[in-house]
């Protein structure tokens, strides 16, 4: 296969896979959608499920809660007993046209940050062993791509 | 996701049937779902829904082809089936996972918008599975050196 062939190839297949990532994009939007959607346009998603893991609990007050999800903060009612401002809560909720979630179901998720900060700490260490391994046993050459080191 | 350590640890134990330098690409099949989704969410600031073919079975195919090209020739087949067979075996081992309040894997998307999960663990106790998987690696390594 020619150069031109190739690039066609690798065209073809990167670019059918980020028209997928759009379509999901908008697929799963709707689907589930974000805070900030809901929240820009409220008459459209009145009624609509929301669902988050984990969302981050901004504030809490006597019967009710502030989750934030990529900077856009919701309020949440009502608010479990055991859940207070700094935790991590997983939510299905139903988004109201006035601008609050009313909770269905509301799961602490105990020390998130912590527990998820060294999951991607060991995954790194992983996935650079893996670059290691894989330098050391491709390499590049300008006329035929990655070939084998040896 | 589970940790890479726990795909690797699932990629090592297939690899046996294939001979090291094979085994690189499994490996690499084994955590690419995850480096694509989390690339494309640090590249382009997207939210999880642009990123989420990366885990579907069509997606993580498309990807495999867009490499394969990327290698010479001659093992331009094998690395197509060895990376999808690493991308295959990462879903099926995130497909054990607990999808919580979340959607699931949508391991069928484009055919299906629905998420799939077995609800054996949350996403991140499977650091708990850590020594585990580095047992299993430790145990098929010294039983191959043998």
């Amino acid at each position: 296969m020619n150069r031109a062939a190739l690039g066609l190839a690798f065209l073809a297949f990167a670019g059918s896979f980020v028209l997928l990532c759009r379509r999901s994009r908008d697929a799963y939007g709707e689907i589930s959608p974000s805070i900030e959607r809901c929240l820009t346009y409220p008459d459209r998603y009145d009624g609509r499920e929301v669902r988050g893991y984990p969302f981050e609990v901004v504030a809490a007050g006597p019967g009710d809660f502030t989750v934030e999800e990529r900077g856009v903060k919701i309020r949440v009612s009502p608010r479990p007993d055991d859940v207070q401002a700094g935790d991590y809560v997983g939510l299905v909720s139903t988004f109201r046209r006035e601008g609050v979630l009313e909770a269905r179901t509301v799961t602490r998720v105990p020390n998130y940050p912590l527990r998820r900060g060294a999951m991607f700490g060991v995954s790194i260490l992983a996935m650079a062993f893996v670059a290691w391994l894989f330098l050391k046993t491709f390499r590049v050459s300008a006329a035929d791509g990655w070939v084998r080191s040896a | 996701m589970p940790d890479a350590v726990t795909h690797l640890a699932g990629a090592r134990l297939l690899g046996s049937l294939w001979t090291p330098e094979r085994r690189v690409l499994l490996y690499v099949g084994a955590i690419l779902p995850d480096l694509v989704e989390k690339g494309l969410r640090v590249l382009f600031s997207s939210g999880n829904f642009f990123a989420m073919p990366a885990h579907s079975v069509l997606g993580a195919t498309l990807v495999c082809g867009a490499l394969c090209v990327l290698f010479d020739a001659r093992m331009r087949r094998d690395a197509f089936g060895l990376l999808w067979i690493g991308s295959m075996l990462h879903i099926a081992f995130d497909l054990l996972k607990d999808p919580g309040e979340g959607l699931g894997l949508p391991a069928l998307y484009p055919f299906a918008t629905d998420g799939y999960g077995l609800g054996l663990f949350r996403s991140e106790d499977s650091l708990l599975l850590v020594p585990v998987s580095l047992a299993v690696i430790g145990l098929v390594e010294w039983r191959a050196r043998k």
